[in-house]
């Protein structure tokens, strides 16, 4: 995977759109999720997504493979621009978040269900007093599937420690839905 | 065990409906897309355009100063051969560069008239060597022996350093009438391989008899210019060449010849 990346770096830096691309498509979506449970806010998370990709262009002559894979490198690009933002801003509150119709109706798929809507609610309330690093580790391994040992790269920590964060982010998580 | 499946089934569902939640818009990542390859485009792409504009730019300055350069040297080259420039300029080496050109591409009938030619010029330029160094020879000699003279009569601190300077510049004097030696037995030795390369052509007999006789005359004022200077030929190698000259010219210039000879043996 590495390897992958690392070769799509080379050809992005050359200028190839191909291997912009698909970057993009790799790293969007894990990126958007990251973003979105950081900041708790759909256009924080969009503003940022934007930013950092922008950002990959500008520092992609930078990136050196003998130091680390891309993966990596683009990960802490994000993690920055996060602490960036905090940096510069209040951090919106995620209780103060409110809903929009259209996000409802992307999660709820046309149906209403005010009790799913209500166990949202939680869950971003969970998420806003989750610790920063369990809340990468919810980001990365929840809601973008990623193996223990990617995320050991991104976040620059051991697997084991990984999993006892992870395992402990389930439990909360678990507690919420098992409260019906 | 159903508790369990009923827990993982949960598990799976509230991840999808999270994943779902935190899905990210698909026309924001459209447009997110655009901006992106955009921006490849107009700086990275560009850039190696940029890049491939400064290499042409590179090209072409590269090309003129090439040019530029030939230009310079073959007017430098044609100046040099034209001037017939003397041992020591700066255009000399051009020159004889010239003249090797000159007689690779010349036709084999013209070979002979420019062998003569290029040994004339060595002559001259031997000529004009020993004019121009003839006083620096004396003057060596007299250092020397001011330099003796001076170390006999004086031995205070003053005197030796002095003495060592004189004599620094003594050894520099020597060095140079040496290099003027190496010099000049190197232009006498390309002088007579030219006269050689002259006398093995009419040996082929495949010039025109008057021509011949033209060569054999400018061959023989060459040789004779020869020895007027100080040459180190041995004995020897000085017969077997006027002997070779008298076998192939002695027919068209006989009177003159003996006329040479009678003179020569009077010199030696």
């Amino acid at each position: 995977m590495t390897d992958r990346f690392n070769k799509l770096a080379r050809r992005l830096r050359k200028g190839d759109r191909r291997a912009g691309e698909e970057i993009f498509n790799n790293f969007s979506r894990q990126i958007f999720r990251f973003f979105m449970v950081r900041t708790g806010s759909r256009e924080t998370a969009e503003d940022l997504t934007q930013e950092v990709f922008l950002k990959l262009i500008d520092k992609i002559k930078t990136f050196n493979e003998s130091l680390g894979s891309f993966s990596g490198w683009f990960w802490q690009i994000a993690k920055n621009s996060v602490k960036d933002y905090y940096r510069k801003k209040k951090a919106v509150a995620l209780s103060d978040m409110l809903m929009k119709n259209k996000e409802n109706s992307d999660f709820l798929e046309g149906k209403n269900d005010p009790k799913a809507a209500l166990k949202i609610e939680e869950i971003k309330d969970l998420i806003k007093d989750l610790k920063e690093e369990e809340q990468e580790v919810f980001s990365l391994r929840y809601l973008s599937d990623m193996s223990y040992r990617q995320i050991a790269k991104i976040m620059r920590k051991s697997e084991t420690s990984l999993r006892v964060l992870a395992h402990r982010v389930n439990k909360r998580i678990r507690k919420v839905f098992n409260n019906d | 065990m159903i508790n369990f499946l009923k827990r993982k089934i949960k598990e799976y569902l509230w991840r999808k409906m999270m994943k779902r939640y935190f899905k990210p818009n698909e026309d924001f990542l459209n447009s997110c897309r655009n901006a992106f390859i955009n921006k490849i485009c107009r700086e990275i792409s560009s850039a190696g355009e940029s890049r491939f504009y400064l290499f042409v730019m590179w090209l072409k300055f590269s090309l003129a100063i090439f040019l530029g350069l030939a230009f310079l040297g073959s007017g430098a080259a044609v100046y040099a051969d034209k001037a017939n420039v003397d041992c020591g300029h700066p255009l000399y080496n051009l020159k004889r560069a010239v003249e090797a050109v000159r007689i690779e591409l010349a036709v084999s009938e013209q070979l002979p008239v420019l062998h003569t030619q290029l040994a004339q010029r060595r002559l001259d330029e031997i000529k004009k060597i020993e004019l121009e160094t003839a006083l620096t020879a004396e003057e060596v000699t007299t250092k020397i022996e001011d330099i003796l003279d001076t170390a006999t009569t004086t031995e205070s601190t003053t005197t030796t350093t002095k003495k060592i300077t004189t004599q620094k510049k003594t050894e520099e004097k020597i060095e140079e009438e040496k290099n003027r030696q190496e010099l000049m037995a190197n232009l006498r030795n390309q002088m007579r391989q030219e006269v050689s390369s002259v006398i093995e052509q009419i040996e082929k007999k495949q010039i025109g008899i008057d021509s011949i006789k033209e060569l054999c005359q400018s061959v023989s004022q060459i040789m004779k210019g020869d020895e007027e200077t100080d040459g180190d030929e041995t004995e020897e190698s000085h017969t077997q060449r006027w002997s070779r000259f008298q076998r192939n010219c002695g027919e068209f210039m006989q009177v003159e010849l003996k006329n040479n000879q009678n003179i020569n043996n009077g010199q030696r």
